[in-house]
């Protein structure tokens, strides 16, 4: 089933006509807008007098306190990967023709880095540019049970991504000395996050996969059966293991698993002299979908994933790059 | 009576100067409402129950593009910021408009709400299988369905990362097609994570 296609053949903005900014509506709108702030003579005053409640919406804003889980040991972070252009030499010579060599080689080169499990109280630190000059740093727990961390430059900031322990999590709701927040939907002001804590169920998300196979041929089965991959979809297939590789922390043999998977795939093409979306060159594996392409680019020296760069039928450029990744004891803190 | 002169002539410069500057501001923010004036929209009808509605939220919208012209970006970015304008305004006209139980607001609250969207299903089975996407992915998914947006661009909306857009738009068609019948993932993958705070700006 096509998710997409069904939601486009029920889209309500499609199922009924929509006056455009020349309508009477528009039109209106504009004025209402425009007209009490057009300045008069002897005053450049401008004001306007609709619309106040953008400005409360944004005073709303309420945001959510979180319980404090037990964290990791405060010593430093261990740095195990930081993704980027070989400038040096040391890489497999390989004369490279096929899409199916690029994704053999990264395996091959995955295997020669080394790897070790993290502890369950550590975390995998991810940075990840979108190419728009935003980058994203994620701490998310190793075995899902502590607080990680999201922080996206300008609009976003920071995020946290809770916890769960016995299948419970426990959040802080807006509100004064441990009381809930029971004053307007609009208040003027951000109100504290100082209500009760409550306490709701989950299941805990780990950012290493200790169960994920170090075999290809038992790959399928196990994306399959955890991530809902539709095997007979390149697409699907081909963004989840490269969303994985941006997110979560893969022993070098299941991360070579991975790509000799992936390489069983029809539908893959190589892609020379393509760039991640913060320009690095490398060598890629592209395959398209609805009139849209993705390429997973590597290093084409080292045959590191550099990241995912997508382009949509009107061009738009999509993607992002994995510009480091990392181990590190606490969320937040850099490796 | 030449000091009148120069201090009327001074005046009538200064007003001039006002003028353009508000011509030139009007111009722009013209050019903004004629060229996005379809999406916020269709935005908005997408997510709505009542098209009376529609008018209002697509006007405070543009009011606070206006009030807040010199932020808005150039070009294709400005619809971005537009849905993201769009998106908080729909969060607190749902939140005033239908008093939300504490557990609900505090949702809303949380992903600074995606509203239930309104769908042309006849049978409601579409409707009730995204009520069951949690709003994070929801609105992701939506956004790259509906507004027909890529990754990067979603992430900008949402203020996360194309690659959060991604996990989230992956977990939202999975949690449909299961709703739909089709087999379930044994083990559900990471959740969208919850803002610690969505304060003032765009929430993720």
């Amino acid at each position: 089933m096509d998710v997409d296609t069904v939601l486009r053949a029920h889209d309500p903005a499609s199922r009924q006509p929509l006056p455009g900014p020349d309508s009477a509506e528009a039109i209106g709108i504009y004025q209402q807008i425009i007209g009490s702030a057009r300045p008069k003579r002897k005053t450049a005053r401008i004001r306007i007098v609709v619309g106040v409640t953008s400005g409360a919406v944004a005073a709303l804003a309420v945001g959510l306190t979180l319980s404090s889980l037990p964290g990791g040991t405060h010593s430093a972070g261990t740095a195990i990967a930081h993704p980027g252009p070989s400038t040096t030499g040391g890489a497999p010579v390989v004369a490279v023709l096929t899409a199916k060599q690029v994704l053999d080689t990264a395996a091959s080169a995955a295997l020669s880095h080394p790897g070790a499990a993290p502890r369950p109280d550590q975390f995998v630190y991810t940075k990840v540019g979108d190419g728009g000059g935003h980058v994203a740093q994620t701490w998310l727990s190793v075995d899902g049970s502590r607080n990680g961390l999201m922080e996206a430059q300008g609009p976003g900031g920071t995020t946290t991504v809770l916890g769960c322990v016995d299948g419970k999590r426990q959040i802080r709701l807006p509100g004064y000395n441990g009381k809930p927040y029971t004053g307007p939907a609009n208040p003027k002001a951000p109100v504290p996050l100082d209500g009760p804590v409550v306490t709701e169920p989950c299941t805990p998300q780990p950012a290493f996969l200790p169960g994920m196979p170090t075999t290809a041929s038992a790959m399928p089965a196990y994306l399959a059966k955890t991530q809902g991959v539709r095997l007979n979809d390149v697409n699907d297939v081909a963004k989840v293991v490269g969303g994985m590789f941006q997110s979560d922390y893969l022993l070098p043999a299941q991360r070579a698993a991975l790509y000799e998977f992936l390489a069983t795939m029809p539908g893959l093409t190589l892609e020379r002299n393509v760039k991640d979306v913060t320009g690095r060159p490398g060598i890629g594996v592209g395959w398209s979908f609805e009139g849209s392409t993705a390429v997973l680019i590597f290093d084409p020296s080292t045959y590191t994933l550099l990241g995912i760069t997508t382009r949509g039928e009107h061009g738009q450029v999509g993607g992002g790059a994995l510009l480091q990744m990392a181990i590190t004891n606490q969320a937040g803190q850099q490796p | 009576m030449n000091q009148h002169v120069r201090t009327d002539e001074r005046e009538e410069q200064q007003q001039v100067r006002a003028d353009d500057g508000y011509a030139q501001r009007e111009r722009r923010f013209r050019q903004l409402y004629e060229e996005h004036y379809l999406h916020i929209q269709a935005y908005a009808v997408r997510r709505l129950d009542e098209r009376a509605d529609v008018a209002d939220v697509v006007a405070e919208v543009f009011t606070t593009a206006w009030r807040r012209l010199d932020d808005v970006p150039p070009a294709a970015e400005a619809r971005l910021w537009l849905y993201g304008v769009a998106r908080r305004v729909l969060a607190g006209h749902r939140r005033g408009k239908e008093r939300f139980g504490r557990l609900i607001a505090r949702i809303e609250a949380s992903h600074v709400a995606a509203p239930q969207p309104a769908l042309g299903d006849t049978d409601g089975r579409l409707t009730r299988a995204l009520r069951q996407v949690p709003p994070a992915e929801r609105e992701a998914l939506l956004l790259v369905a509906w507004e027909q947006l890529s990754y990067a661009e979603a992430a900008q909306v949402l203020g996360c990362s194309p690659n959060a857009i991604g996990i989230r738009v992956h977990r939202a068609r999975s949690r449909v097609r299961e709703a739909f019948g089709e087999p379930p993932p044994e083990h559900p993958v990471r959740e969208t994570p919850m803002p610690a705070h969505t304060g003032g700006n765009h929430g993720r």
